[in-house]
């Protein structure tokens, strides 16, 4: 498909002569900007400061409104990036100056040493179980420990390692364990900060939001009582990659809390200082998601929330409200809310808020969460400075009202919640939007420096005897909760023409993309059922790898999907994919 | 249909539903609630909507002073303001005594050439308790070697308070006649004890279009002792325990000279209240409360004084008129006038230069 479609840009524009956009900033707007501009012909940069590309949408549990899982939309974006032969992706990497005009920008990066020579190292993961230092793991918000080498996490692209600076050897030149582990000679401790220049078209920039930090207010208590968890903290608590592994736990004693408090408009729509005065537009909305999967988790949960009115900004949002207030023992309050005491022998977190008629009320709850709202990302005025480009008094990128993807320089667009605000879909929708700005900018030069896509031949498989492998994904526990794993493998393995059964945990990351290429190869497989979440996500992330290596031309699409992950249902049933003729 | 405020700790006692309510006409002008506010700052400092509570009550209050309706506890009210209008200051003092502090005191009425003009204020001039503070203040002023001079009966209140009570046009006469003495007298920079005087002097005088030079006595003593003007040739073997006057610290964010000023003293054990600084408790004499009774168990003087004991401190030290006054008041209510004494910080540097 991208194949066909880069193919016909490259032969109705064969006189295009150049093509480069750089885009800042790989959340899910910088993704899907990259992939769109890749796709349409055009060469891309896509870099992120941090070890792999995702941001926030990577930490987040489910998404609202369709309470879909969320790494499960956005990691088969992660891997179509990767092998998108149009996209160079430039991770642990900051922006160090930029020269030039629109059409013509040079602009400086600086790679920061990950201490791991990204092209050897194979993910196995080995030297991460040696490394003797546990440090708090900033994918899982610090709740949980990680090592001074690993892997961002799970799906992360690349994947690879990287060492933190609390390794020992950074640190007292102690150590060097992972070096004598890893086979693959990877680790290398001579890596400097890497600079290099890179000469592109347009810029997109892409770099998104902070969660607001709850500490620039004392009456918050966050950091001083430890059963006051932000909701970004809530999400990873949530998901079943987080750091206790899908269970909500309370930091005091390890429980789970049965009696939860929000409290929203963290660091929004307030003026006190060091707060914002603007409303964060999300934060309404995924407490309510928060709710209903903690009363997934809990039926007997009682959830309270405390607001200064709900705002349901988006498309069926307001649905959504009335669907989470009717749940059983969800209290809606509207009054500001103050934390006012920590219980020292149980945890308990007392709040204090006011009542039309009852006057002030305390109540005790076991867990609170702030639901903070969104920030300009931490080093923005220095980047909007590098790139010329205005920041509007909140500190979010000044774009033109009547085009909210353009800044105040020519040649530098904007998308994502740089722009202010906003949700993913909306970010998604405004990377296309920049994407397009792009396109436009630099129509003329189009095609030149893309590549297509190379497959293999694919191979007639039509006549050959059915050889089925079957791949069944757990979905970190998405599906691993409800379906049984093994049995299903078993099972599948007793069924005719099967001759290759096994399960995986995410079958969506790049190292079992790559597993099940090879196996594919390995076992001579000419049939491929992979049950996991919905076709419409993976068939990029699965399908690819089917049709590389077994060269089938009716399998090139993902033959059996399962839908089996609960929250992955899209919400009109479609009928059913095509089988595989058996 | 009461909302009151779920905030810590001034909510127990008195209420901000005042300004909010009047938005939705709730609020009785005729009522207690209008005068309870003594318009320490804590409320527009907190507030998370940007609600102008002390504007907005004292706009209440000078609708009450339109119709003259003054519930009880404002009663007294017109008789401070007869006294301001005939004498021109709230202790019902003649005008021709308002120099009488100074007697016996190398203390010369001020001339143009003069560095500074101190302005002493009402309290000090007239109130015997604060006549000490002015006679300390002008005591360090001499042996600091200060070209100073006083207005004597040319002064006249600074009218600050009074228009925290709704009377505006008080204030403007009040405000105005001041304005014509200090430029008639060629004054360019002021001294003043009270943080009152300094808030108005130096953020609302400007709106008749003068800018004088303010000083608060806290600011001068740290200049003073910076500059080496002092000399401190005394220890002072004290706990102390120091409170920040509402409209020095949180309404004019003059926090470090005060404490440095006394950290300055050697011998003095220097002790934080609970709440201090931006979260300072009110000594409850702001916003014309001074002026007014409040039942006991409401006074925030006396839960100012309690934090004070709390921290075992032997003195309470302060640099506002109304805190001393209000403190001397609740000390000798709560008798414990064996366990803690009340000073001005004058009265400190006084005793050890
Ligand atoms: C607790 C919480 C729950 C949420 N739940 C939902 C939900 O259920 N549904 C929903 O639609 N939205 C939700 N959101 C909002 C959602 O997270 C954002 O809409 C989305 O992440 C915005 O994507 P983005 O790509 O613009 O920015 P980001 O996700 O912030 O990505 C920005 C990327 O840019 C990189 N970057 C930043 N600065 C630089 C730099 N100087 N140089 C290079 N790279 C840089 C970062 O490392 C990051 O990878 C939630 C937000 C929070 C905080
Ligand atoms: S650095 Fe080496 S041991 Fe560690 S994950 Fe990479 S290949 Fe494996
Ligand atoms: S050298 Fe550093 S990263 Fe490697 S094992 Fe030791 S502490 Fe871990
Ligand atoms: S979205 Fe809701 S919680 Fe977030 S700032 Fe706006 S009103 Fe407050
Ligand atoms: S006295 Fe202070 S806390 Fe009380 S209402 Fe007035 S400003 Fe608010
Ligand atoms: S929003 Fe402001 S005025 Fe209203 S109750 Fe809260 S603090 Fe008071």
């Amino acid at each position: 498909m991208d194949t066909e479609r880069i193919q016909n840009l490259k032969e109705g524009l064969a006189d295009g002569d150049f093509g480069d956009v750089m885009v800042v900033g790989g959340g899910i707007s910088g993704i899907q900007a990259s992939l769109d501009l890749a796709t349409a012909g055009f060469k891309v940069y896509l870099v992120d400061k941090s070890p792999t590309i995702g941001g926030h949408m990577s930490q987040l549990d489910k998404t609202f409104p369709t309470n879909d899982c969320s790494m499960c939309i956005e990691s088969p974006k992660f891997i179509e990036c990767n092998r998108h032969p149009n996209i160079e992706i430039l991770t642990y990497t900051e922006i160090a100056g930029v020269e030039g005009e629109a059409g013509n920008f040079s602009v400086t990066l600086v790679k920061k040493p990950r201490y791991i020579d990204e092209n050897k190292c194979t993910g196995c993961t080995a030297c991460v179980e040696y490394c003797p230092i546990n440090y708090p793991d900033p994918f899982n918000q610090n709740i949980s420990d990680n090592k001074a080498i690993h892997i961002f996490f799970a799906q992360a692209v690349p994947l690879v390692t990287y060492i933190d600076d609390t390794c020992l050897y950074l640190k007292e030149g102690k150590c060097r364990l992972c070096e004598r582990i890893c086979t693959a000679d990877a680790i290398d401790f001579l890596q400097k900060p890497e600079k290099t220049t890179v000469k592109v078209g347009a810029v997109i920039l892409s770099p998104g939001i902070d969660a607001f930090d709850p500490r620039v207010q004392a009456e918050y208590r966050y950091g001083t009582f430890a059963n006051v968890v932000t909701s970004l903290d809530y999400e990873r608590l949530l998901c079943a990659t987080g750091p206790y592994e899908g269970e909500i736990l309370r930091a005091t004693d390890k429980k789970h809390p049965h009696n939860i408090a929000w409290i929203q408009c963290v660091g929004s729509r307030r003026v006190t200082p060091g707060e914002n005065s603007y409303c964060s537009g999300v934060c309404c909305t995924y407490t309510q998601k928060q709710v209903i999967l903690t009363k997934d988790h809990d039926a007997d949960a009682k959830c309270t929330i405390f607001h200064n009115d709900i705002r349901s900004f988006g498309k069926d949002f307001e649905r959504f409200y009335q669907r989470t207030a009717a749940l059983p023992d969800v209290h809606f309050i509207r009054s500001y809310a103050n934390i006012v005491r920590e219980d020292s022998a149980t945890g308990n977190i007392t709040v204090r808020y006011s009542t039309p008629n009852d006057g002030v009320k305390e109540e005790e709850f076991d867990m609170v969460v702030l639901s903070v709202g969104l920030t300009p990302p931490a080093g923005m005025k220095d980047l909007a400075k590098m790139f010329g480009v205005e920041l509007n008094a909140h500190g979010f990128c000044q774009t033109n009202p009547t085009n909210p993807m353009q800044s105040s320089r020519k040649g530098v667009f904007i998308s994502g919640a740089f722009a202010g605000p906003m949700d993913i879909p909306e970010s998604v929708l405004s990377a296309s939007g920049a994407g397009s700005l792009c396109g436009e900018l630099l129509d003329y030069q189009r095609g030149e420096l893309a590549r297509s896509r190379v497959y293999p031949l694919e191979r007639d498989v039509m006549a050959e005897e059915p050889r089925v492998g079957v791949y069944v994904c757990h979905c970190g526990a998405n599906i691993g909760r409800v379906v049984g794993i093994p049995s299903t493998v078993e099972y599948a393995l007793s069924l005719p023409n099967v001759v290759h059964a096994e399960d995986s945990l995410f079958i969506c990351s790049t190292e079992a993309a790559q597993r099940l290429a090879d196996s594919i190869k390995e076992k001579g497989l000419n049939r491929v059922v992979v049950a996991a979440c919905t076709p419409r996500t993976h068939e990029p992330c699965s399908g690819t790898p089917c049709v590389r290596p077994a060269s089938t031309s009716i399998f090139s699409n993902l033959p059996i999907s399962g839908n089996i992950v609960p929250g992955c249902i899209p919400r009109k049933p479609k009928p059913p994919p095509k089988r595989p003729r058996t | 249909m009461r909302q009151r405020l779920p905030l810590e700790p001034v909510q127990r006692l008195f209420h901000a539903q005042i300004g909010p309510g009047a938005t939705f006409g709730l609020t009785e002008i005729d009522g207690e609630d209008l005068w309870l506010c003594t318009t320490c700052g804590r409320c527009p400092e907190r507030c998370p909507r940007d609600v102008k509570q002390i504007e907005s009550g004292v706009a209440l209050r000078r609708m009450a002073n339109l119709y003259d309706v003054y519930p009880k506890t404002a009663k007294p009210l017109r008789s401070i303001r007869g006294s301001l209008i005939s004498e021109g200051n709230s202790l019902s003092g003649e005008r021709g005594k308002r120099g009488a502090w100074a007697d016996g005191m190398a203390v010369p009425a001020f001339s143009a050439d003069m560095e500074i003009l101190y302005y002493p204020g009402c309290y000090p001039s007239f109130d015997p308790r604060m006549k000490k503070v002015a006679r300390a203040t002008a005591d360090i002023l001499n042996k600091a070697g200060v070209n100073f001079g006083i207005l004597g009966e040319k002064e006249s209140c600074c009218g600050e308070s009074i228009r925290k009570t709704g009377a505006e046009e008080l204030f403007v006469k009040l405000a105005k006649d001041n304005i014509k003495t200090f430029i008639d007298q060629g004054v360019k920079k002021i001294l003043v004890s009270s943080p009152h005087c300094y808030h108005t002097f130096k953020n609302e005088y400007p709106d008749f279009m003068v800018h004088f030079e303010i000083v608060h006595i806290s600011q001068y003593l740290f200049e003073l002792v910076k500059a080496g003007r002092l000399d401190i040739s005394k220890a002072y073997e004290k706990k102390i325990a120091y409170h920040d006057p509402c409209y020095l610290g949180r309404h004019n964010k003059i926090f470090d000279e005060p404490r440095e000023v006394l950290k300055s003293v050697p011998g003095i054990e220097f002790l934080e209240l609970s709440e201090s600084r931006m979260e300072s408790l009110c000594c409850g004499g702001g916003g014309g409360r001074v002026w007014m009774e409040t039942e006991k168990d409401e006074r925030f003087g006396a839960l100012r004084l309690q934090q004070a004991l709390d921290t075992g401190a032997e003195e309470l030290v302060t640099c506002c008129p109304y805190c001393i006054t209000m403190f001397e008041d609740s000390r000798i209510t709560m008798e414990i006038e064996d366990k803690i004494v009340i000073k001005d910080i004058t009265e400190i540097i006084q005793a050890v230069i």
